[in-house]
């Protein structure tokens, strides 16, 4: 007993040290955004019905070395006024935090964000992070270039990657909601509701299509042009979905 | 009681009659209190003028209440009905006071103005109607020019957005323009070239592709090939191109080849395109 008691208090000394969080505090969070930089290694998004976007460094290479004491660590991509190796600036309407790491270290964030903010994320080849999002109900934009997975996810959505696949599961779609998912070599595959008014537009290059859902309604139009693309409208149609792949196969299913 | 009323009735004060007054002009009062008033009245003379006043304000008051016809005007206007209906009745067996035109004019007459209003209802009808129908219809070609009017502002507006979402929602607006006009291409082009989100220009790829059959468009699509940076765009651009048979593209495209930066997806599909283009 008297043993369990210590070691839960040597825990809760040791947890700020292990996980440092920093909050940023947003007001109207449905008028604002997050702008995510540089980010290296997976980093999960996670939304919550909160106001304050909340970013934890896992990572225990953060806390500065001994030596360092009393110093101020130093960054090339700007000024860490976090305390967890970001940067970041308020200005009008959106966050923005930039990762300052070199990409060869992770800081292993994790991110809860209100899940009516939108959130955009960008991060080159050299980053090579798999995005995770999760319970987010605004617009979501991402420029990745290994995989992107989201799941219970509202729209609109604006993803593109290089190398990855993209993984997407939405439980709702809000009327005219515009979907535009690019990828280059990897698989695209998207779960939505079964009833989910759709204009579709789907092409790729070397791939397939695959889908449970009803392509042979003759009052919907299914138009080859060029390659490999086709138009069709589910349930009437309505919010317009771009889905373009080079080398991959689209999967879209009806979701559970 | 009985002694005290008795008292009362006899030596009745014109301030007690001045509070009654009103009741007893209403007819509320007990017979007794009535024949009370009535004797003060005959001996009182200045009660006999405020009487006659409040008499006058009430006949003006129950002016303006709703009049209860009395029973016998009921009586006599259900005689007047049924003497009335005993008349035509007689009229209607004996037609002995039916004279003027004869059956048939009558009938003839009959049919003749049946005719006439079935024409002028046509008529009418037809006038409204196709009034109607032109109004509509010019209302309707009216509403939407209007709407391609909105949706073009809605493009211009939606594509100075920050968000990358509400631009691709204009371009998709771009998409449902029939024919587009100088300013509507000149924005597609600079989005296609300028926009800092791939997805965004994209989507202006593919809203100038449904114009490519104008030379202008197809042109500065090949220009804007050699600018594009990315693999998704080189594709897509290559793909409008190939599929007009745009021979101005052969050489972008073979800049793509050769460019050592070129992602091998991008290659194979410039190399397809180049054998369908030659």
């Amino acid at each position: 007993m008297k043993n369990s008691l210590l070691a839960l208090f040597i825990f809760l000394l040791a947890a700020p040290v292990r996980a440092q969080e920093y909050k940023i505090p947003v007001q109207n969070t449905k008028e604002n955004k997050l702008v995510l930089r540089s980010f290296s290694g997976d980093m999960p998004i996670e939304g919550y019905s909160g106001n304050e976007i909340i970013i934890k460094a896992n990572s225990l290479d953060l806390s500065p070395p001994e030596r360092a004491k009393g110093l101020k660590p130093i960054y090339p991509g700007g000024m860490d006024n976090t305390g967890i190796g970001l940067k970041m600036e308020k200005n009008d309407n959106q966050v923005v935090v930039s990762c300052l790491l070199p990409f060869t270290k992770d800081g292993e964030y994790e991110v809860k964000v209100p899940d009516n903010l939108a959130i955009e994320l960008q991060s080159g080849c050299e980053n090579s992070n798999n995005i995770t999002v999760t319970g987010m109900k605004n617009e979501i934009e991402i420029q990745n270039c290994a995989d992107i997975r989201l799941d219970n996810v509202t729209g609109p959505l604006v993803l593109s990657t290089i190398s990855g696949n993209i993984d997407i599961v939405c439980k709702n779609i809000a009327a005219n909601t515009p979907f535009s998912i690019n990828s280059i070599s990897g698989d695209i595959d998207i779960s939505i509701p079964e009833n989910a008014a759709v204009d579709l537009e789907m092409g790729t290059i070397s791939g397939s299509f695959y889908s449970d859902f009803d392509f042979t309604q003759e009052k919907s139009e299914m138009k080859r042009v060029g390659g490999s693309q086709l138009r069709y409208s589910l349930n009437g149609g309505g919010s317009k979905f771009r889905i373009v792949t080079v080398s991959g196969n689209i999967y879209l299913r009806k979701g559970k | 009681m009985f002694i005290s009323n008795k008292i009362n009735s006899t030596d009745m004060k014109c301030e007690e009659l001045e509070e009654k007054i009103i009741d007893y002009l209403d007819g509320k009062l007990e017979k007794e209190s009535n024949i009370e008033i009535e004797k003060h009245l005959e001996t009182c003379e200045r009660c006999l003028d405020e009487f006659r006043d409040f008499q006058q304000v009430m006949k003006i008051v129950s002016g303006k209440k709703e009049v209860e016809p009395d029973e016998s005007l009921r009586i006599n206007f259900y005689h007047m009905l049924h003497d009335e209906i005993r008349k035509n009745r007689d009229i209607g067996t004996s037609g002995v006071q039916r004279e003027s035109l004869p059956w048939y004019n009558r009938f003839v007459f009959r049919i003749a103005a049946g005719f006439a209003l079935l024409i002028c209802g046509t008529l009418i009808g037809l006038l409204v109607f196709s009034g109607i129908n032109n109004s509509q219809q010019a209302q309707l070609s009216q509403l939407r020019n209007e709407v391609t009017a909105l949706k073009k502002s809605a493009m211009f507006t939606l594509l100075k957005e920050e968000s990358s979402s509400e631009r691709i929602q204009a371009l998709n607006y771009a998409d449902e323009l029939e024919t587009p006009d100088e300013n509507v291409i000149e924005i597609l082009v600079k989005t296609l070239n300028t926009d800092k989100n791939v997805n965004v220009r994209m989507a202006a790829a593919y809203a100038l592709a449904r114009f490519a059959d104008y030379q202008v468009v197809c042109d500065s699509l090949v220009r804007s090939l050699a600018l594009q940076k990315d693999p998704i765009l080189q594709v897509t651009l290559i793909n409008i191109l190939v599929e007009r048979r745009d021979k101005n593209a052969i050489q972008s495209i073979e800049r793509i080849i050769e460019d050592e930066n070129t992602l091998d997806e991008v290659k194979h599909v410039a190399q397809n395109g180049i054998k369908m283009l030659i």
